[in-house]
């Protein structure tokens, strides 16, 4: 017994003492990453092509959506065999490993007796050979897409440990002809920009669409019959409102994170305030009452806060107050002008234009004022909307004397890049993730 | 406790030890034998080049034990955690909306079950081990007389912790250590809470530098109800560097400091 | 369409293109061996349209022609963020409310603008700011408020286009539009 102690007490006698070595640098390098073609166990004709040539295109998408967030980077397929059926759960990793990728995403696509389609996706840690998830997924032939997208949403979620978006929609502003006379219309894309679609016919002048967290809802602000102001338009169902009844122009409309409640400035007789619209009740609260251009708010995921922009103070800055309207606290700082704020879904951070220098830039700061960064480094950047997981911010970019293009940017400033629209676009606006 | 004192009380527990195995008492611990680490380890070599530079002198002061460590039965009872948790099944849903095409998750079949983790060795210098390293040591050992004072050298050596080395080289291991993680580390900068998050693995390695057991984590700064994914994520890149960097090349003649240590992941500089 | 449009745009279709054909013989010939070789001529003599009889514009009294030619301008420009009205400003708007006064039952609207050089919804209420001022100019000199209406298109709508200093100062402006006319 007495041996027995006093081993004990040797044995602990080390553990207190173990070399600690502090890692306080790394790289940020984009994480290597294998997506090969996904197997199908027999090539099958379905509506949308055979299984085979949508293992490649899934793979396709997932390796697009996942290299274009900057976090990832694709290794060439041509360096490892694509695997077949069997190899989907029990990879070749020594080839992975040679090809340098540190994870793989395969799966396999099958075309079900239904019709359907069934879309296996995994996701292997390559250096611990660990599978570290699988999902299936059952689509339509045409909803194919969405797939691979809900793939690329796991294969992120699980590596980076936040959601993912790629499951999503953006609704923007499409712009065509001269300058002087242009036409602009609503359209709505997934967020690779396929499956694109004019919401309106470019009649009216339509600016600001956003949409709202939690259904269908679009708010966008339309001149209709020269009455410029807020609407409200059901997507799904095609149903439009005209939001509350002001005799002056409403504008600069967003959702609450519940979707109950819309935000936007009201002007009058030269000044605009803001005001709070409930949808259900159609009742609407003023939140502002200043001599001065109150407008651009938008709410704290918790509701709880709203950030606006205001010139009460000479020049266009962000304030913060509480969701009743009181308590209204400069929190833009620096050099030049502060606009249209609109706060992360994270919470973290809040995303606006930065007016400087003759420069409208991208730039992101935290609700107390602090850690002001800016992101995007361009002639006119402007209009920045969240991603639905609070990580990339979308913006339209007007080149000088040129073009209007969508982009998005990551918010540590990397992965700086252009979001295909088939004619000029401004006003871009990130859906919630899809159910 | 000083550090001092602790040198002694190692020292002199250490000899105590000895004389107990020298004197045949090793079977009386057979249970300790089932974990004596297969790796063959080559005692001698590290007491030929001793890199004590202070004998331990025995001190009556250093008697007691410090109360705040934990005995080592608890220890081994609050192993930390397996970071990676069986996945819960995935849930099952069928949704269909007019405007979307119809999509539905279903699970293609469960996560097939974990491998069984390695039993991982708490300490490789327990009693047993220790014995039949000094048992395999003695044929090799070079002739040389088998005073107390030279096995209390040797053991020091032999100790990755307690032992004295000089700084210069201590500080030389670390940075060695350092220069060959980080580069493989590519932390999950941009999370929401990666200003506030730290993580610590035990690392094991073999002598040629390769990993002898899969990292380990130890514990977690920053990790709260609402970030656990993030958490998950924060570790599997710490725990990737090791593997992509694995084989480091350290010095040999220190490999009782390297054969296990902590690396401490924290990259609050870094945003 | 109409039928009894169709021939006017066939004629205007064929000036059209008759016109393409004198720009082309501007142009420098081109070389020789490009030359396509000319199709034969058709052997029925074309037809001829005689030209059309010309057509004149006249400002009548009491339109937007009128109202600009006797104000000077339907167009007051602004400074840069600003929506002051400045002493040019002033004459020009001050001739548009002496005519005003004499059509007293012409409306307008007055069409708020600014130029590129600020947020969307920033120049939105920027445009209705000047708008108004204009509006507030015009009944200060007696034009009954209730006969002017406002709106703005922020820098939705410029009258040039172009990045620099001459295009945005055409831009930051105040335009005065007769919506009923005169009796």
């Amino acid at each position: 017994m007495i041996w027995r102690v006093f081993c004990a007490l040797l044995l602990a006698a080390p553990a207190a003492a173990t070399l600690r070595v502090d890692i306080t640098s790394g790289v940020e390098a984009p994480m290597p990453i294998a997506v090969p073609a996904f197997a199908t166990a027999a090539v099958m004709p379905t509506p949308a092509g055979t299984t085979a040539d949508l293992g490649r295109q899934v793979a396709t998408i997932i390796s697009g959506n996942l290299t274009g967030t900057g976090l990832f980077r694709a290794v060439d397929p041509a360096a490892f065999p694509a695997p077949a059926v069997a190899q989907v759960t029990a990879p070749a990793f020594l080839g992975m490993r040679t090809a340098a990728a540190q994870a793989l995403v395969t799966g396999s696509v099958t075309a079900n007796a239904d019709g359907t389609l069934t879309i296996g996706c995994y996701l292997y840690d390559v250096f611990s050979e660990e599978e570290l998830v699988r999902q299936g997924f059952t689509v339509t032939p045409a909803g194919w897409r969405r797939a691979a997208h809900k793939c690329s949403d796991l294969v992120y979620s699980r590596l980076t440990g936040e959601s993912g978006y790629f499951d999503s929609r953006i609704v923007y502003v499409a712009e065509s002809g001269p300058r002087t006379k242009r036409v602009k219309r609503l359209a709505i894309m997934d967020q690779d920009g396929a499956n694109h679609r004019f919401l309106t016919s470019g009649q009216s002048l339509v600016l600001m669409p956003r949409f709202s967290p939690v259904d269908e809802t679009i708010t966008y602000m339309s001149f209709a019959g020269d009455r410029p102001r807020v609407w409200l338009y059901n997507i799904g169902t095609g149903r439009q409102e005209a939001v509350g009844n002001f005799d002056t122009m409403s504008f600069a409309a967003r959702f609450s994170p519940d979707g109950r409640t819309l935000l936007f400035s009201v002007t009058r007789s030269g000044n605009a305030d803001i005001f709070a619209y409930d949808i259900a009740s159609r009742r609407t609260t003023r939140l502002t009452n200043s001599n001065a251009i109150d407008t651009s708010p938008s709410f704290s995921p918790d509701g709880r806060k709203i950030v606006f922009e205001s010139d009460r103070g000479g020049s266009q800055q962000l304030y913060v107050m509480n969701a009743d309207g009181s308590g209204a606290q400069r929190i833009s700082f620096g050099s030049g002008r502060a606009a249209s704020p609109v706060w992360s879904p994270r919470g973290d951070l809040i995303a606006f234009t930065r007016m400087d220098g003759g420069k409208f830039r991208i730039a992101v700061v935290r609700p107390d004022g602090s850690g002001e960064r800016l992101l995007t480094d361009s002639w006119q950047d402007e209009g920045p909307s969240w991603s639905p997981n609070g990580r990339v911010i979308l913006f339209s970019r007007t080149e000088r004397a040129g073009r209007s293009t969508l982009r998005s940017i990551d918010l540590t400033g990397r992965s700086d890049r252009r979001i295909p629209t088939p004619l000029e676009a401004s006003d871009p606006a990130w859906g919630p993730l899809l159910r | 406790m000083s550090e001092r004192g602790a040198l002694a009380v190692a020292a002199s527990l250490h000899l105590l030890l000895l004389g107990a195995l020298s004197f045949s008492l090793a079977q009386s611990l057979p249970e300790r034998q089932a974990e004596v680490d297969s790796t063959p380890i080559e005692f001698v070599e590290i007491g030929d080049e001793p890199t004590v530079t202070e004998p331990p002198k025995p001190s009556m002061q250093a008697a007691p034990r410090d109360p705040g460590l934990p005995p080592p039965s608890d220890f081994l009872a609050e192993a930390p955690p397996e970071v990676d948790k069986p996945l819960p099944a995935p849930v099952v849903r069928a949704d269909d909306t007019a405007v979307q095409d119809a999509i539905a998750e279903e699970v293609v079949a469960p996560p097939p079950p974990r491998r069984q983790p390695r039993e991982t060795k708490r300490d490789s210098f327990d009693a047993g081990a220790m014995a039949s390293l000094i048992d395999k040591s003695l044929p090799d050992a070079p002739v040389k007389p088998r005073d107390t004072s030279a096995f209390a050298k040797s053991i020091e050596a032999a100790l990755p912790k307690g032992a004295k080395v000089s700084p210069r080289a201590m500080a030389t291991l670390e940075q060695a250590i350092r220069s060959q993680i980080a580069p493989c580390w590519n932390p999950p900068i941009g999370g929401a809470d990666v200003q506030a998050m730290t993580a610590i693995l035990r690392i094991r390695l073999n002598r040629d530098g390769t990993v002898a057991v899969a990292p380990e984590f130890v514990s977690q700064t920053g990790a709260t109800p609402g970030n656990q994914a993030y958490a998950r994520a924060f570790v599997e890149t710490a725990r990737r560097a090791v593997l992509r960097c694995a084989p480091l090349t350290l010095p040999d003649d220190m490999f009782s400091y390297w054969r296990e240590f902590e690396l401490n992941f924290d990259p609050r500089l870094m945003t | 369409m109409s039928t009894k449009t169709l021939p006017i745009l066939l004629i205007a279709g064929a000036l059209a293109l008759s016109a393409c054909a004198r720009n082309k013989e501007s142009l420098p010939p081109p070389p020789p061996q490009a030359a396509p070789a000319l199709p034969p001529a058709p052997i029925d003599q074309p037809g001829t349209v005689p030209p059309q009889e010309p057509v004149q514009t006249t400002t009548l009294p009491g339109s937007q022609a009128d109202f600009v030619r006797a104000a000077g301008s339907d167009t007051v420009l602004f400074a840069f963020d600003s929506y002051s009205i400045d002493e040019t400003a002033r004459q020009i708007l001050g001739a548009q409310a002496s005519w005003l006064g004499q059509y007293s039952n012409v409306r307008v609207t007055v069409e708020g603008h600014t130029d590129e050089r600020g947020t969307r919804e920033y120049n939105l209420a920027l445009g209705e700011r000047r708008a108004n001022a204009a509006k507030n100019f015009l009944a200060a000199q007696g034009v009954d408020a209730s006969r002017i209406s406002v709106i703005s298109y922020g820098k939705e709508r410029p009258a040039a286009d172009g990045s620099n200093e001459d295009a945005w100062a055409q831009n930051r402006r105040a335009v005065t539009i007769l919506v009923s006319g005169a009796r």
